[in-house]
């Protein structure tokens, strides 16, 4: 036990002094990365102003007139569950499933795209994509479907694996 | 067996400092592979994606050469347990993520799945054998010519 100790006491302190190195050459680095992540407010997507919202405020304008959820992750994700009502536009197939989604996305409304989580990048390349196509009012439910899901929001049933 | 703990240190002790290069290069990208993961608060993750390279390069580096390395091993196997942890998680509740495991551009090494669950269970495996049955064999000392001592002598 007191050899585990000690084993365990010289790996502290070689993950400290690690530790301490890592953090002193962010210090003198000419862009030193923040200790505190902040995520964005907003983001800029081809000239577009994105929101980027919480599940909570996302569920404010669930079922909302003019408002559209779109899950841009794919169609496996999809099909173990989405927000309720949410279109499917897959980050990867956006060009090949976008005619088929197209004439339930009228331009004046506005896209509340989601993907898993915080840093999943879906939504942010479906949002781009869109934005090039002439799409203004568009929102990144950040949290992702995670979050939504884990908040009891409503969620959509499953559908057959593969199927649109 | 001191052979094949040799080969374990090295095995471990070359993939985690492999790893820590290019975490250390762009820590911004290993951030964001970190919140990938929704396993830690996504304030942490910069705190995270800086010191944790550096744990890996020192671990690493110390297994490879044989110096404190029972401390390097329970290091390595605390990470890569957290790691394989943090794998399970993503993949049981379906994160259709990318690893992030061996560089900081998350995307050149695929979505996770049961091959990175099988990988980072035989790596943990293969570190915890380093921490339970090293003996101190077949260390740097022992290849510099005449068993140069890292010790003070003894008076005489």
């Amino acid at each position: 036990m007191r050899a585990f100790v000690l084993i365990a006491v010289k790996a502290l302190i070689i993950a400290v002094v690690a530790s301490s190195v890592g953090l002193a050459l962010n210090a003198m680095a000419s862009k030193p990365l923040p200790l505190v992540y902040v995520p964005p407010k907003e983001m800029d997507l081809a000239g577009v102003k994105v929101p980027l919202i919480d599940e909570k405020e996302a569920n404010n304008h669930f079922e909302m007139d003019g408002f559209i959820f779109v899950d841009t992750r794919g169609n496996e994700a999809y099909a173990q569950g989405h927000v309720k009502g949410a279109l499917l536009l897959p980050a990867d197939q956006k060009e090949e499933r976008f005619p088929e989604v197209q004439p339930l996305l009228p331009e004046e409304s506005t896209l509340i795209l989601y993907c898993y989580g915080p840093e999943c990048e879906m939504a942010e390349e479906v949002g781009r994509f869109l934005a090039q196509l002439g799409y203004r009012h568009m929102m990144i439910m950040s949290a992702g479907f995670p979050e939504w899901k884990k908040a009891g929001y409503p969620v959509g049933e499953a559908v057959a694996r593969g199927e649109k | 067996m001191k052979y094949v703990v040799l080969l374990a240190r090295l095995v471990i002790g070359g993939l985690f400092v492999y790893a820590s290069i290019h975490k250390i290069a762009d820590p911004g990208a290993f951030s964001v592979s970190i919140r990938n993961y929704l396993v830690l608060p996504a304030a942490w993750s910069n705190l995270c994606a800086l010191i944790l390279p550096w744990i890996e390069l020192a671990a690493g580096s110390l297994l490879i050469v044989g110096i404190l390395t029972r401390p390097s091993a329970l290091l390595t196997t605390g990470m890569l347990g957290v790691f394989l942890g943090a794998v399970i998680y993503a993949y049981s509740i379906g994160l259709n993520i990318d690893c992030g495991c061996f560089t900081s551009d998350a995307a050149t090494e695929g979505k996770i799945g049961l091959f990175h669950i099988f990988r980072d269970s035989a790596l943990f495996l293969t570190s915890l054998a380093i921490l339970v049955f090293d003996r101190g064999n077949l260390t740097l000392r022992d290849l510099l010519p005449g068993k140069v001592s890292l010790h003070k002598p003894e008076p005489a």
